[in-house]
């Protein structure tokens, strides 16, 4: 998380004034500041492939959407103009149906999936302190995905957290009903890029 | 994980930083000295499950405790790597082993090493650490986080376990009988200036 504007300024931003920048693709926005999402090469692979399988899933058992990482949640009550954008998201067709509009710029109610791919400089507290942030919205289930670790962390709001490793089949619970996965297929083949 | 000499080509060694008045949070990594991040919390985390492995082997005399001031030169791929793990286990038994005399250094792997996480921590430094550590040899790992209250338990074999605050834990056989519930190895939840 990178504060990009510094110093911060005094006039606190609200969630339309981010929709209208230009390049907003990776920014989010907590108490009225913009940050920006840690980004690496590694774990933009792994977010869109997590997008991929699970679209691939839907495609055949039509229950939900996917969306990946530059959808906007506000749906944090303590802080009604925060919007944090999870590198992909699952929410039901069910509860999609309830939104007050059909298309808004930030969806307003908590996805039944989020997924945070870890990248190389995220910190772990941060990483901590989005948990709580989440499950204080009422967001049921997190994935954290490790790519270097090659594991899926999984936090849901009703039991303790479990991790995954790679050859562990993962299931995700009421937001996909009958999913299943091998962890390693979330993950790229292990082929070297670069030095 | 801060390089704290601007890399030169200059290599230091174990014994060079051992002559260094403040070592106290340094570390070795290919000749460079880097520093440990640390922080009030994680500093107070680590003196906790310090004096509770302490206070067990008082009764249970089969092992040593050691603080993060203890550094490791253990590691094949580099002799002259040395890291400080927050706290560590060495059972009495393969300390006898130890060549005779005090290098400063502890040149055999612990049974148990602990990292408490620090605000500054990357993940994926902590993940390399993990890694670091297995390669070495380490057969047990704990992970505390002092924000969640948790303990991840990294065995050389096996599969990594996330123990929660009302959860039991074990050492396996680094300390055998040993057992702690992990919320008494973090501080009671009580405000603490930002």
């Amino acid at each position: 998380m990178t504060l990009l504007t510094d110093p911060p300024i005094s006039r606190k931003l609200h969630a339309v004034d981010v929709l209208r920048m230009s390049d907003n693709a990776s920014l989010e926005l907590v108490n009225g500041l913009i940050v920006e999402k840690n980004v690496s090469v590694e774990s933009s692979e792994v977010e869109l492939i997590f997008g991929a399988r699970i679209l691939a899933y839907l495609s055949e058992h039509p229950v939900a959407k996917v969306y990946p990482g530059t959808l906007g949640y506000q749906c944090f009550p303590e802080d009604p103009e925060k919007f944090r954008k999870p590198d992909a998201s699952v929410v039901l067709l069910e509860r999609l149906k309830t939104l007050p509009e059909p298309n808004p710029g930030y969806m307003p109610i908590p996805p039944d999936l989020a997924i945070e791919v870890l990248s190389p400089n995220d910190v772990t507290y941060q990483t901590d302190n989005k948990i709580k942030e989440y499950f204080g919205a009422g967001f049921p289930l997190i994935w954290v995905a490790d790519p270097n670790l090659r594991t899926i962390t999984v936090y849901s709001r009703n039991g303790r957290p479990a991790i995954f490793t790679e050859n562990d089949e993962i299931t995700a619970e009421s937001a996909l009903p009958g999913f299943r996965c091998k962890v390693r297929d979330f993950f790229p083949a292990t082929v070297s890029v670069g030095p | 994980m801060t390089l704290l000499t601007p890399p030169t080509s200059t290599r230091f060694t174990p014994a060079d930083l051992l002559a260094m008045p403040d070592n106290a949070g340094m570390e070795l990594v290919d000749g460079q000295i880097v520093e440990k991040e640390v922080s009030t919390n994680s500093s107070e985390v680590e003196g906790i499950i310090l004096s509770v492995i302490r206070v067990f082997l008082l009764t249970h005399p089969v092992a040593k405790v050691f603080p993060a001031s203890l550094g490791y030169t253990c590691f094949p791929d580099d002799p002259d790597k040395m890291r400080k793990p927050d706290v560590t286990v060495v059972s009495l038994s393969r300390l006898k082993d130890l060549p005779e005399g005090d290098t400063g250094y502890m040149p055999i792997v612990p049974d148990l090493a602990v990292e408490v996480l620090s605000p500054n921590d990357v993940i994926y430094n902590v993940d390399k650490k993990i890694d670091e550590y297995f390669s070495a040899g380490f057969p047990l790992l704990w992970i505390a986080d002092p924000i969640r209250r948790e303990i991840t338990v990294h065995p050389l074999k096996g599969r990594p376990v996330i123990f929660t605050a009302d959860d039991e834990i074990t050492a396996q056989s680094a300390l055998p009988g040993f057992r702690c519930k992990v919320s008494e190895f973090f501080p009671p939840i009580t405000a603490v200036a930002p």
